[in-house]
């Protein structure tokens, strides 16, 4: 190299990312990550949105790496920065969304000076947790390599989270090295024998569920699995929270495993045998005493055609062929609408609405929790739109920000979110970065004043009601929150619906104009219906 | 003892039973579906419980409570997932040496291998060791009361610490068999009489000193004894430029502040041949800079220590005036000052002008302000007494509100006003909800300067000229401005803008005369210009 062109770590390291083919970056920097901030501003041909929390930039990232198929670049301030985000990156790894993540730290050398601080060093040992691959850069040239390897891991199949910690020193560090970035691993191989014996289990007549999940949920997949249904009979299922799926008027239909564990044996309840399909053994979320630990009975026998690594395309061809299959699939949706709803505001109503209104190729993401747990049946036969699960990961509040980045990497397509109130509360500054892209998201706050999930979950530990104690760590009444005013406050207008009218009204005016708009649903929970059924069910 | 059959208990009893006996009487909380068998035992008990809205809202609030109680809270977090959106926190909170006690829950261990792809709801201890003294997994019912047991001795060592454990969900519903009593109470270290009469010799050998206080030196009766050691030995008394909680004002011993930014910290030691350490690590800046200096001591200054943060600080100083015979108190003292109303544009020094006027005897400060505040300290020396809490004494900012509130429900008694500059109030903005849910009795100041003058200062470390829009648009928040107003108002906090002097004045006399949340949104005139043009003056690049 030249002198002239003389380079700094900072400078290769966007060189780099340029290269890879990365042109968006999610970012909320500090003081250690100045000299990235100085070099995104020299570089051209990067989209840089910024995030006033961590987890924004994060959750954004997921949403954008579920839409693209390819990583953004995730820009972070030190430990600290890191475990604000990692929450949302643990979300993002669970849907195998590629990321990679960018954490800067003070200078190696500094680190003896400083020895109680050691939350500015060394954050790649707390992001094992949630990532796919860390590395350290240590000099100027390290900084353009792990940039490279990172990028070559987040884009192996079928997504991958990656982190490159450099510390200042890497940043503004003299670098020669401009490395290549190479492509991702691609998805692996299911030997001819394991597609065989699956293909005879299939045509045993047993009754098989298939259970799909990550590229299996697209709509390519989901064409040659709805031809292996027409075939054997087999039902498709996909779990209760997903990364991506591909639905709607002319897709091929797959079933909920509801969320609720007694609600997901019941789901399964007659089936002989289930195969795996880039999913894992569905199981609850959480564990309650006495109660089962999956949703498989025990009498259903368990196999795996691929897991998510596996090349879901021809996992799925090579079984269709050596099961010999029809042309068409075993349904396609049919478009179902439903009479303009009136009166009293509930979730089924919602559900309604956007079935009725969802615009083509809409982006819906999901964070509603328990009061759309109903949404996904009625919505069934909208028209064709790809459905995003919030909180893949476990971790709430995640779904305006995936809204944010889903906006960025589709800027053509509506984006629709449906957050719980309490969840929405988590991440609430995903609402400045929406204005600020103006990106066309219609927010719709199931409003039911607190956390209408956790009362259900505390009416699995305990017989009669709960104590205004105990009510006080899962209610937002005491005050009510203005969501129309943190919505402004925020730069993105909001509107208040009471009833089923009002909410129709300003649902349809969302889906007719662009940019983002809040609708706060005061929505008639359905709580007491499931608790009565939790409560029916109960095991002390 | 052991639990006779009529008492029977569950982990979760017998775990709320030995905190409550151990004196652990207020509960920051964000649970979730793991955590349900101890909503139930809560719901059971007189705990004062504060719900927080995000994770970092319940580790902030028990980092404000825990550095004004001088007692531990319990920060109740959930899974993985909700310990890392609250260690940022946690970290603030282990710098500050504050105590608290941190639980989180996950699902039961049997669960783990059916979910193998969830690390992050089992094992969080393993994330928290980053930002904890101490951590704990407690594998059975036996084991988790036994380990609140343990929780509170740590948490209460030295000024405190940050104790956390983890409990699987089997362990709240499984019978316990065993409660412990409380451990006792581990005291601070001593500081050998050898060490002692070492400084005492280095004190007396006519060097110029700095003696460097942190820790609970900032404490009243800590100064009076240290202003007694200045009094005899002509030392000059110091601290540092991040604190946890200095008691001061009008009548207090004089300090000296080492600034924030590293080449003025340097200018402000250049004197000095020696430092003594009481209670604070070497002063050093935060972040490092190319070419830039590790630390703010002088080449050729010698380090000693006299204690560390876990001694006993008030008698290793008692000792050190023992031995220099140094009997008389401090004439150096902050005198009553004297502060008039403001007029005039809006600045970080005119609010100033107007807390010395104003603010009542015993208020608390909590500064989250960052640059805008780097005048706070001097200007506001001659007010009424008050406690001065700074924030972000891990690097973590936005956690002033939510320490705020947690002061507040600490000292109910006494008025609290959080500095709070924007850019970090949007790490937290959820503490607002906690402090209306509470009516604490909290005036927060909003430095809006529209973004982080402090980002833009230290982006000027790394470039000549000026800065690009596009570096310039990750460092403001102006598209769109925020209206803070409207975001206080739709989490139940009432809010007022102050755009000069005189109208901040006038709202800050209003809410020092009110009790309850009030939020002042003041416009102020940045003071980045003048600090940006001392970073070029000395820039290396």
């Amino acid at each position: 190299m030249s002198e002239q062109q003389k380079m700094n770590g900072g400078k290769v390291f966007f060189d780099t990312v340029i290269s890879g083919g990365i042109d968006t970056v999610f970012a909320c920097p500090g003081t250690s990550e100045m000299q990235l901030v100085k070099e995104i501003g020299l570089t051209k041909g990067l989209h840089v949105v910024s995030g006033i929390h961590e987890n924004v930039v994060t959750g954004a990232a997921d949403g954008y790496g579920r839409m693209k198929d390819r990583p953004s670049l995730a820009l972070l301030h030190v430990a600290c920065g890191l475990t604000n985000g990692m929450a949302n990156m643990h979300n993002a790894r669970r849907a195998n969304s590629p990321m990679v993540v960018f954490v800067g730290g003070v200078a190696a050398y500094h680190e003896v000076n400083n020895p109680e601080h050691q939350m500015l060093y060394r954050p790649q040992q707390i992001a094992a947790a949630t990532t796919d691959w860390a590395r350290e850069a240590l000099t100027g040239d390290h900084m353009g390599d792990a940039c490279a390897e990172a990028i070559r891991v987040a884009n192996s199949y079928p997504g991958k989270v990656s982190l490159v910690f450099g510390p200042s020193q890497a940043m503004w560090g003299d670098a020669n090295l401009l490395p290549e970035v190479q492509e991702g691993t691609p998805g692996r191989r299911v030997a001819q024998s394991v597609i065989d014996a699956l293909a005879e289990d299939l045509k045993a007549g047993k009754k098989t569920a298939l259970m799909l999940g990550g590229r299996a949920l697209r709509n390519e997949a989901l064409e040659i699995a709805g031809r292996i249904a027409a075939a054997t009979g087999a039902t498709l299922f996909h779990d209760s929270l997903l990364a991506r799926l591909q639905r709607g008027e002319g897709r091929v239909p797959v079933q909920k495993i509801p969320y609720v564990v007694e609600d997901g044996q019941k789901a399964l309840a007659e089936f002989e045998q289930l195969i795996l399909v880039g999913n894992q053994i569905p199981a609850p979320a959480f564990s309650y005493k006495g109660k089962p630990l999956t949703k498989v009975p025990d009498s259903c026998e368990i196999k795996t055609l691929a897991t998510i690594e596996t090349d879901m395309i021809a996992a799925l061809t090579a079984l269709a062929d050596a099961i010999g299959v029809p042309a068409e699939p075993m349904a396609r949706q049919e478009r179902i609408t439903y009479d303009v709803p009136s009166g009293a505001l509930n979730p089924a109503v919602v559900d309604q609405t956007v079935a009725n209104l969802l615009p083509e190729d809409s982006i819906v993401i999901d964070e509603g929790q328990m009061e759309t747990f109903g949404t996904m049946e009625i919505t069934r036969g909208a028209r064709r739109h790809d459905w995003l699960s919030g909180c893949t990961g476990g971790a709430i509040g995640n779904s305006g920000s995936i809204a944010v980045g889903a906006a960025v990497a589709c800027p053509d397509r509506k984006v629709v979110l449906l957050s719980g109130d309490w969840s929405f509360m988590q991440t609430n500054q995903s609402l400045w970065t929406m204005a600020q892209e103006k990106a066309d998201i219609c927010v719709v706050i199931m409003n039911n004043k607190g956390s209408r999930a956790l009362e259900m979950e505390l009416a699995r530990v305990r017989p009669g009601d709960a104590t205004p104690n105990m009510m006080k760590m899962l209610d937002l009444q005491n005050p009510d929150i203005d969501w129309v005013r943190m919505s402004e406050g925020l730069g993105v207008p909001a509107t208040t619906a009471t009833s089923a009218e009002e909410f129709y009204e300003q649902f349809e005016a969302a889906m007719n104009k662009k940019g983002p708009h809040l609708i706060d649903a005061q929505v008639e929970s359905m709580a007491p219906a499931v608790i009565k059924m939790i409560r029916e069910n109960l095991v002390l | 003892m052991s639990i006779s059959k009529n008492e029977r208990m569950n982990g979760a009893q017998a775990f709320f039973k030995v905190l409550v006996d151990g004196g652990i009487d207020t509960v920051f909380g964000c649970p979730g579906t793991s955590e349900m068998q101890i909503i139930e035992e809560i719901g059971h008990t007189n705990l004062h419980c504060v719900l927080g809205l995000q994770e970092n809202i319940v580790t902030g609030m028990a980092d404000g409570f825990g550095r004004m109680a001088d007692k531990p809270s319990l920060a109740l977090l959930h899974v993985g997932s909700g310990i890392s959106n609250g260690l940022a926190h946690m970290q603030n909170a282990r710098r500050a040496s504050s105590p608290m006690i941190v639980f989180a829950g996950g699902v039961a261990a049997n669960h783990e291998v059916n979910n193998p792809e969830h690390q992050m709801l089992e094992r969080p201890h393993k994330i928290a060791a980053a930002a904890c003294d101490w951590v704990r997994e407690a594998l059975s019912s036996d084991l988790l009361a036994d380990a609140a047991a343990q929780a509170l001795q740590v948490s209460t060592q030295g000024p405190g610490k940050v104790a956390m454990v983890f409990g699987p969900a089997q362990t709240f519903w499984e019978e316990a068999t065993i409660i412990t009593d409380p451990l006792p109470p581990i005291p601070a270290r001593r500081v050998s009489k050898s060490t002692i009469d070492g400084i005492a010799e280095s004190l007396k050998a006519g060097k110029k000193t700095a003696i460097l206080l942190g820790g609970l030196a900032l404490r009243e009766d800590a100064l009076e004894m240290v202003g007694r050691i200045a009094e005899a030995t002509g030392a000059s008394l110091w601290h540092d430029y991040v604190v946890p909680r200095w008691s001061r004002g009008e009548g207090t011993v004089r300090l000296n502040q080492i600034p924030y930014v590293v080449e003025q910290g340097i200018a402000a030691l250049a004197d000095f041949e020696q430092i003594i350490l009481v209670g604070n690590q070497i002063p050093i800046p935060t972040f490092s800079y190319k070419g830039k200096p590790l630390t703010k001591v002088p080449a050729g200054c010698e380090i000693k220590t006299l204690a560390t943060i876990d001694c006993d600080i008030l008698a290793a100083l008692t000792d050190l005036a023992d031995v220099l015979k140094a009997s008389t108190a401090s004439s150096d003292r902050y005198e009553k000052g004297t502060f008039e109303p403001p007029t005039g544009t809006l600045t970080a020094s005119t609010m100033e002008q107007s807390y010395g006027a104003l603010i009542p005897e015993n208020a608390i400060f909590v500064d989250d302000s960052q640059m805008e505040g780097f005048g706070f300290v001097k200007s506001t020396e001659c007010a009424p007494r008050h406690d001065y809490l700074m924030s972000c004494t891990g690097g973590a900012i936005g956690s002033g509100v939510s320490m705020a509130c947690g002061a507040a429900v600490a000292s109910p008694d006494r008025k609290v006003i959080c500095l709070e500059g924007d850019f970090s109030f949007m790490l937290g903005p959820q503490a607002l909800w906690s402090i209306a849910n509470q009516n604490a009795d909290v005036c927060i100041v909003n430095y809006n300067n529209h973004g982080s003058a402090s980002l833009e200062m230290e982006l000027a470390r790394v470039r000549p000229g000026d800065a690009s829009e596009k570096s310039m648009d990750m460092l403001t928040i102006r598209k769109p401005l925020i209206d803070y107003l409207q975001l206080a108002a739709s989490m139940g906090v009432k809010a007022t803008r102050a755009n000069t002097a005189e109208e901040f004045h006038e709202q800050f006399a209003a809410a020092m005369a009110n009790k309850g949340p009030h939020l002042i949104d003041a416009q102020i005139e940045s003071s980045a210009p003048a600090t940006i043009k001392l970073i070029r003056d000395n820039l290396v690049l």
